[in-house]
């Protein structure tokens, strides 16, 4: 199945040379493309797309506001992309800021265009979760849930522990269900109680929530 | 008077000292009262090593104050020795203000005794007689209380007079300080300035890099699919090249423009106003040039311009005013040779031998230490440094007994100046 690229990037010719590479994969095509950040937060969301790389400085907005912005119009659609932050340079702030603001990963152009498209095709899997030291990094930048959220997580994840701490070892759904001898379904459905529980938008954050817990 | 005496060192004491001698030795032999010569004798040699002996001048205290006694007006008497307290609380050290303390104390307990006690001073001005034990009670006290008080003020008002000096300055010296900081402030602000101008190039570059780069890797991707586009990606990858060439052209322009602009164009001709600059502040400075000159590019120019003027600095610094300081050119035929000269050493040594200090001459091993002795600093890092840039060498020299001399030596300069 050939994986739908959004892009928001006000340079062009990065952009161009970004569109160049998704293109030339036989198994993704950019889809959108939008210069403008604040005008693509109203298009975008007519789009149906799997991935979506953006500016990782959107002019006129700042970053973990403009990701909070889009996730909510792909939730009034119906949709829920993974976000991708794309920068020049590597950072590694940048990358803990923008996981936790809701965003998938981040990308940079220092990194070659194998490890940008490979980020692209893990990240469009429902299942993805960032590196652990991403995550540990994240935790300085992410607001503490509530506590009632933070106990309705703990309480939901002490009924499945096993699940947990597989989750939190970034092995996937598939693999946790072999491991423990499951269906796949069983462990897509615990952790989703558990994105309900602590109402996170992204497996980052609930990841990130599950790691301060655990100090 | 403290900054005066600060200032002129022994002139200003003995000049004090025998001011109040004398006046003291007057009214005494106004009243020929010839006992009363000891006590000027003794405030004399009081006053005298109170600034560079002061222990002496504190055990010199109590005994004047004993000698008080003896004097035609004790009051005026123990004005004058008040000045010896106020200046060893203004000059000495923390340990010799603690022990002038108690030799005013005990200096006043001699004074009430002799002057008070024995010698009935306030019963004799009022009643004129020296009557009961009471009255000789009285003006025992009273004397002592008086005397500690007024050695008590002096001492206070010297020390906060000092410290206003030292770390409060005059309204000149305030002033001087508030134009230097607005001067460094006024630097980095436009240090500050020049430095977002700067980084915002500097981020305006990294997106044409950023573009070259996306847009290479696109086309090496591309070209896979669509031989065509190869030649449509170099195409914007040259364009994006080309402008990110621009971006850092338009940095280094910048800060390279910004760096000449700021110290200007000083040329060797602008020494003479220099020179003039530095005889009105007191140096006998001199400018001479030998040989047959040949024109030097403005760089070439501003080095040689800087070295004499840091040099010169260097001087001001360290030598006293009065000091000839000497800048001499040498111009050989592809090179370069400026001296530096001055004898603060000697000048300083002929003021201290005219104020009657002992100077010690200088011997072979200073001469010795000299030959072999290599001088570092800040400063003349930072002009070895410069002089680098033209294949120049400074040399720092010691004069024994007479000053110091920095020679800058630019062999080939003539041939430099013509490539670059």
């Amino acid at each position: 199945m050939e994986l739908r690229i959004g892009l928001i990037e006000s340079n062009d010719t990065v952009r161009a040379g970004r569109a160049m590479v998704i293109n030339s994969q036989d198994d993704m095509r950019v889809v959108f493309e939008e210069s403008d950040p604040v005008a693509a937060l109203s298009r975008a969301a007519e789009y149906l797309f799997d991935v979506l790389v953006i500016d990782s400085m959107p002019r006129g907005i700042e970053l973990p506001k403009y990701i909070e912005g889009l996730q909510e119009k792909f939730q009034s659609s119906g949709s829920n992309p993974a976000i991708i932050v794309s920068s020049t340079f590597a950072n590694v702030q940048l990358r803990a800021l923008a996981i936790a603001s809701g965003a998938t990963d981040a990308v940079d152009l220092e990194s070659s265009a194998e490890v940008f498209l490979k980020i692209l095709r893990l990240s469009s899997k429902d299942d993805y979760l960032a590196s652990l030291e991403s995550l540990k990094e994240a935790r300085k930048f992410s607001l503490e849930p509530d506590t009632l959220r933070l106990e309705a997580v703990m309480e939901a994840a002490k009924t499945h522990p096993q699940i947990v701490e597989n989750f939190l070892e970034g092995l996937s759904d598939l693999a946790s269900a072999k491991k423990l001898d499951i269906a796949k379904l069983r462990v897509r459905q615990a952790i989703d109680s558990l994105l309900k529980a602590g109402n996170f938008k992204t497996r980052n954050q609930l990841a990130i929530a599950l790691l301060g817990d655990s100090k | 008077m403290i900054r005066w005496i600060f200032n002129r060192n022994w002139l200003s004491i003995s000049v004090l000292s025998l001011t109040l001698g004398f006046f003291s030795a007057g009214i005494e032999l106004i009243n020929l009262n010839f006992n009363g010569l000891w006590f000027s004798l003794a405030l004399v040699a009081a006053l005298i090593v109170s600034r560079h002996f002061a222990w002496a001048s504190i055990g010199l205290l109590p005994i004047a104050a004993f000698l008080v006694a003896f004097t035609s007006i004790p009051v005026v008497s123990l004005v004058f020795l008040s000045f010896v307290a106020l200046l060893v609380s203004v000059f000495g050290n923390r340990m010799q203000r603690r022990f002038v303390v108690v030799s005013a104390i005990l200096a006043a307990l001699l004074v009430s005794w002799f002057l008070g006690y024995e010698g009935g001073y306030l019963q004799s001005l009022v009643s004129g007689a020296v009557s009961s034990e009471l009255s000789r009670v009285n003006s025992l006290l009273l004397i002592g209380v008086g005397t500690l008080l007024l050695f008590g003020f002096v001492m206070s008002f010297g020390r906060l007079a000092y410290l206003k000096l030292q770390h409060v300055g005059t309204p000149r010296d305030r002033a001087v300080q508030t134009i230097s900081s607005d001067r460094l402030k006024l630097e980095i602000a436009k240090q500050n300035e020049r430095l977002e101008i700067a980084k915002d190039l500097s981020e305006l570059l990294v997106q044409r890099v950023a573009a070259v780069v996306s847009i290479s890797e696109g086309g090496k991707y591309a070209i896979k699919a669509d031989p065509q586009s190869g030649a449509r990606a170099l195409d914007r990858a040259l364009e994006s090249a080309r402008e990110a060439q621009t971006e850092l052209r338009r940095l280094h322009d910048y800060l390279t423009s910004s760096i000449f602009s700021e110290i200007a164009s000083f040329k060797i001709s602008d020494l003479a106003n220099l020179m003039v600059a530095y005889r009105e502040l007191g140096f006998n400075a001199s400018l001479d040039e030998q040989g047959e000159s040949f024109p030097l590019n403005e760089g070439m120019e501003l080095c040689v311009y800087k070295i004499v003027f840091d040099s010169m600095e260097n001087v001001k610094k360290h030598a006293p005013l009065g000091s000839d300081i000497s800048v001499s050119f040498l111009w050989v035929e592809d090179g370069l040779q400026v001296l530096i000269k001055d004898n603060g050493i000697e000048t300083s040594n002929r003021q201290k031998v005219a104020l009657g200090e002992i100077v010690v001459e200088y011997g072979v091993e200073e001469d010795l230490e000299a030959l072999v002795s290599e001088f570092d600093g800040a400063t003349l890092a930072a002009l070895r440094d410069r002089a680098k840039i033209y294949n120049g060498r400074i040399e720092a020299t010691k004069v024994p007994g007479v000053g110091f001399t920095l020679s800058a030596i630019f062999p080939g300069l003539q041939a430099l100046s013509a490539t670059k």
